[in-house]
């Protein structure tokens, strides 16, 4: 009888377990925040800059803000992952303002570019990513 | 390119977590840009697309600021195609969303506030997937593009 108490017990921990690791694993719904530390760089006081700080705050550990003007390699030390939100494409007096890239191809961070503009950056650094 | 991607789901870890991806399926019309590329007079009459975002109700609209596709590439352990692009100027199969070493393009353009609710959640897996391409630089480069003259290109 004993014997049998303390299988069904180690059988009901060994299933408890098991839960737990499940819920480890499964996907996380959006009020969990991911222990990440984002850097998001853009344009400083814009309403769009707003909107994507806001938002990765409420799901990240750690978020900061740069501008993309003045962005240094440096700048993305204690991050994890960079965001380069070159905004919309700047066409001045008929030109195609082809964006700055703030880094040379030994830069290795983990790098998010984003729209038309982070396209012709990717351009620039001769990805597979890039505008065409 | 317009707001949505096209096409179902890879089976790929960047639509499993850490959010799940729940994509909302549309059918739009198969655009008529893709009719002039190898392969495009095949395509049926529509596309099966879902919305990464939503600025405007037309489908196919092109919104701005604008996003981008870039040219189709084949999957290897340093590039990845994520999802294609419903696109109305360029050819079928160009990619919306891609990495390539520790770079990740996101060719859509809106702000959080305008994506749908797995366009979000899209958004936030390519962040925390990129993380894992830490330290790797792409090997293989391309030349950037030779813009011809009547673009007007500048560089700052």
């Amino acid at each position: 009888m004993r014997r049998k108490r303390l299988l069904l017990a180690a059988t009901v921990a060994a299933i408890s377990c098991c839960l737990v690791a499940c819920q480890g694993e499964s996907p996380k719904t959006e009020w969990e925040k991911v222990g990440l530390r984002i850097l998001y760089v853009g344009y400083p006081g814009t309403a769009r800059e707003k909107d994507f700080v806001d938002f990765l705050e409420n799901h990240f550990a750690k978020v900061g803000k740069g501008d993309l003007n003045k962005f240094e390699v440096k700048d993305a030390e204690g991050f994890d992952v960079i965001i380069l939100d070159y905004g919309g494409l700047s066409v001045e007096e008929s030109t195609i303002r082809v964006p700055r890239v703030p880094f040379d191809r030994s830069y290795t961070r983990p790098t998010v570019t984003m729209s038309a503009v982070g396209a012709l950056a990717c351009d620039q650094l001769g990805l597979k990513t890039g505008y065409f | 390119m317009s707001e949505a991607a096209q096409g179902e789901l890879p089976k790929h870890e960047v639509f499993e977590g850490p959010f799940k991806v729940k994509p909302v399926y549309e059918w739009w019309e198969t655009p008529s840009n893709y009719r002039g590329y190898p392969g495009g007079e095949k395509l049926p009459d529509k596309l099966k697309v879902w919305r990464v975002q939503k600025t405007t109700d037309k489908p196919g609209e092109v919104p701005e600021p604008y996003g981008a596709v870039c040219r189709p590439f084949k999957n290897s352990p340093e590039a990845e195609a994520l999802v294609v692009g419903y696109n109305t100027f360029k050819m079928n199969g160009a990619v919306a969303v891609g990495r390539h070493g520790n770079f990740l393009q996101w060719g859509f353009s809106a702000s959080p506030s305008k994506m749908t609710d797995a366009g979000r959640k899209f958004f936030l897996n390519c962040v925390c997937y990129i993380k894992k391409s830490d330290g790797k630089a792409p090997v293989s480069r391309s030349k950037p593009i030779e813009w011809p003259a009547r673009w007007g290109v500048a560089h700052e």
